[in-house]
């Protein structure tokens, strides 16, 4: 067990700020933004650090209590690429945010922007499951009032929508932990994934489904995410960019190391304890998800809902990678959720620059946008690209793999196949239609965009990472593998790791 | 794409959604071990009762603590039970064992519900910002009773506010009972005087130093200790008001933090939502 307790400052140091903004927001509302880039940058290069310097895997004892006495954080690979994937676009964001949050109470948007970041991490990084809870508080109330935030009346009815569902599913996850606690009395993670077999059967399958029900809300699987569209649409382009670039990371993150490492039975091919296979029950929500989805942005007029509806099939393919529950596909899984994120965030913040110089969200309203804003449309373009998975882009790689796992899982896996190639063959027909109206068609007038240097940064960021990717996978690819080995093989991966002492059973 | 869905078929799958979350908490009945059957001894919070993890563990002989029936702990390692008022230099130290357990064993958790609250709160200042103050038509004065009555109850209130977050680690109660307490008194305030209306720029510092104080107890633990949120001050003998290290300095920070910040989530709500 290697521990290296300083890493704790990932999410103290973030809770430190976030009380002191309020007061930084006496001095200057613009001094309180400056610290969330600067906070934000910390935990990046902290990330950063942990991955070069191959300190991973390794725990973090909270309070000189050692696991599972106490809390712990345990950072493997899966979890310090998810939090430099977290950190870095929580940075481009606040970035973006120096230039457009002007409206309303800033210092207190600020505060809850950088909390739902800090609290991503803590989500990522934490090896209990009772604390996963706590940070799905934080991450989920940070995330109901900035949704809330902005100039526009239809924020509100979205932030309600996601206010009910999501507190929902916060409970049905709280009482599936109640059930794992009274069969086995322990709430950390590596000694319930050791002793997992010890429950009963029948309760076990129940607390399973609740876990996945509860879960499955912040991950935007199909039928629980009914909030998508309505809550991405109405907050402010920088809010759905946060939304769909690290809260969506958080909760599949959270929903596979409870199916794969906690419940999960080791094998060729990952499945669960219980009476039931969750990760099929996943494969066939993530399957149910992309159709839906990519068929409901086919329809979209509006290109923030299209970018929403989008945003769901995507979390469907990320799932789907994960529950084939091989290495392959989890690899797959972990690649194709890094691509997501930041292709994603990155549509989310044009469509911002856009929408701020009074061109509307209508898909008319893109036509010509090559002679107003090359740039912009190029950095798009790259984004819509590498979602549909065109070689040379991110987006190529992880869909390659990702049918690869399929292939060589088989059975109704072959089905997935199918899956995937439709929901690519949807995914082009509406974005390089919108990509299309952006360079052949004539504008009405030719005003030119001026990008101011903030948005800008982030936007350039973004678009050379994902042809970075595209060019050279094993930026990603090599971590990404230690991931998946991470989940695949949950005794060697994990428990031991953080208990060392442990029999499993 | 929903609202095009008719009345009776989003009826008929509510209900069925609901029927089946039945079924499966009637399932869990059937399947839940009885109470006289549940082995308390075999969890986590046995150790914390008995005060003392390492002891404990030596107890047990190594790896059995994981087995699924309960192991009889070994005779040949002594054991010293604790006595209030005479043990010293425990391992923790509060004579609360619910306080040892939401504070130290467990601080982590705490800390981050203090961030739920406080998040809570920012997100109605955010939410309710720009929301023009409106002067009610109706002017009812209290009475001579409630304004006297308010302010003499103010000042006893919020000195059992203080006592109740500072003898958090002797006594049932602790840092969020004894905030509400002090929060409840101000609330008598709003109802005594007409046009009430607490400094809020100074709750706000309040509520940001007390929160500072917390993460920064956590962070002197990381350099004192080596670990986050350790305590680094003596545990002292039970039972003492000075003991237990850090949980009372937690505590008052804890109890100043919701007490500020319940105050400041009522002004924003009395002010803010005044019918006219």
């Amino acid at each position: 067990m290697k521990t290296y307790n300083l890493a704790a400052l990932l999410v103290g140091v973030p809770l430190l700020m976030a009380f002191s903004i309020p007061l930084f927001g006496f001095i200057s509302k613009q001094l309180a933004k400056w610290i969330t880039v600067l906070t934000l940058g910390f935990e990046f290069f902290f990330g950063l650090y942990i991955f070069f310097w191959h300190i991973y895997p390794f725990n973090v004892i909270m309070g000189n209590w050692v696991p599972p006495f106490g809390e712990n954080l345990y950072i493997g690979p899966f979890a310090t690429v998810l939090i430099i994937l977290v950190s870095f676009v929580g940075l481009m964001i606040s970035i973006y945010n120096l230039w457009s949050a002007n409206h309303g109470d800033v210092v207190h948007f600020a505060l809850l922007f950088l909390m739902f970041v800090g609290g991503s991490i803590g989500l990522i990084s934490t090896g209990d499951i009772f604390n996963i809870f706590i940070f799905m508080e934080i991450t989920g109330i940070s995330s109901f009032a900035l949704a809330a935030y902005g100039p526009e009346r239809r924020a509100l009815g979205g932030a309600f929508k996601y206010l009910v569902i999501s507190s929902i599913g916060s409970t049905l996850y709280l009482f599936g932990v109640l059930l794992i606690y009274t069969q086995l009395g322990t709430l950390n993670i590596a000694e319930i994934a050791a002793r997992i077999s010890q429950t009963t059967s029948g309760l076990l399958t129940f607390a399973g489904i609740l876990l996945v029900a509860g879960l499955a809300v912040e991950a935007e699987l199909f039928p629980f995410n009914g909030w998508v569209p309505d809550t991405y649409t109405g907050a402010v382009n920088p809010v759905s960019a946060t939304l769909s670039g690290i809260g969506s990371v958080g909760g599949i993150y959270v929903l596979f190391r409870i199916l794969m490492t906690v419940f999960g039975k080791d094998g060729n091919f990952v499945s669960t304890y219980g009476n039931m296979d969750l990760m099929a029950l996943v494969a066939i929500l993530g399957s149910a998800t992309v159709v839906i989805g990519e068929l409901s942005a086919l329809v979209q007029k509006n290109v923030k809902k299209m970018l929403a509806y989008s945003s769901m099939a995507q979390m469907g393919l990320v799932a789907i990678g994960f529950s084939i529950g091989s290495k392959l596909g989890a690899y797959a899984g972990v690649f194709q959720l890094v691509n997501h994120s930041i292709a994603k965030a990155m549509m989310f913040l044009i469509l911002g620059v856009i929408v701020s110089f009074g061109i509307g969200e209508h898909i008319e309203d893109m036509k010509g946008l090559w002679y107003k804003s090359p740039f912009l449309t190029l950095a798009f373009t790259i984004g819509a690209l590498s979602l549909l998975g065109l070689p040379l882009f991110g987006g190529f790689w992880s869909k390659f793999a990702l049918v690869d796992a399929s292939i060589q899982r088989g059975g109704w896996y072959d089905f997935v196949i199918a899956i995937v190639l439709f929901a690519s063959v949807v995914e082009a027909f509406y974005y390089l239609r919108i990509v299309g109206y952006m360079f052949t068609s004539k504008p009405t007038s030719t005003d030119k965009i001026k990008v101011s240097i903030s948005p800008a940064v982030p936007i350039v960021a973004f678009s050379i990472l994902i042809v970075a990717i595209g060019i050279f996978p094993q930026i990603v690819g090599g971590i990404s593998w230690n991931a998946a080995h991470e989940l695949t093989d949950k005794m060697g991966g994990y428990v031991l790791n953080v208990i060392p002492t442990i029999v499993g059973h | 794409m929903m609202s095009d869905t008719p009345e009776i078929v989003k009826k008929v799958f509510a209900i069925f959604v609901v029927g089946v979350l039945i079924i499966g908490f009637f399932m869990v009945f059937t399947q839940m071990p009885k109470g006289n059957e549940v082995n308390v001894n075999n969890t986590v919070s046995r150790f914390y009762v008995m005060k003392d993890v390492d002891q404990a563990t030596q107890m047990l002989d190594k790896g059995t603590y994981f087995n699924k029936d309960m192991v009889p702990l070994r005779n040949d390692v002594p054991y010293t039970p604790i006595t209030f008022g005479k043990s010293e230099n425990l391992e923790d130290g509060a004579a609360n064992v619910v306080t040892s357990i939401v504070v130290d064993y467990r601080g982590f958790d705490t800390l981050g519900e203090v961030t739920v609250l406080f998040l809570a709160a920012s997100g109605v200042m955010l939410v309710l910002h720009g929301e023009k103050r409106k002067v009610p038509k109706k002017k009812i004065a209290p009475s001579e009773i409630m304004y006297v009555g308010t302010r003499i109850a103010f000042s006893v209130i919020f000195l059992f506010g203080i006592y109740v977050f500072i003898h958090g680690h002797l006594t049932p109660g602790g840092g969020f009972p004894g905030g509400a307490i002090i929060a409840s008194g101000i609330l008598g305030l709003f109802l005594g005087r007409q046009g009430y209306s607490p400094n809020k720029a100074g709750l706000t510092v309040f509520e940001s130093l007390s929160g500072m104080a917390y993460a920064i107890i956590g962070i002197i633990g990381l350099v004192a200790e080596k670990s986050f949120l350790a305590n680094f001050l003596p545990t002292g003998t039970i039972g003492n008001l000075f003991s237990a290290g850090f949980i009372a300095l937690i505590y008052i920070a804890i109890g100043m933090k919701v007490g500020s910040e319940l105050s400041a989530v009522t002004n924003a709500m009395i002010v803010d939502t005044e019918e006219d």
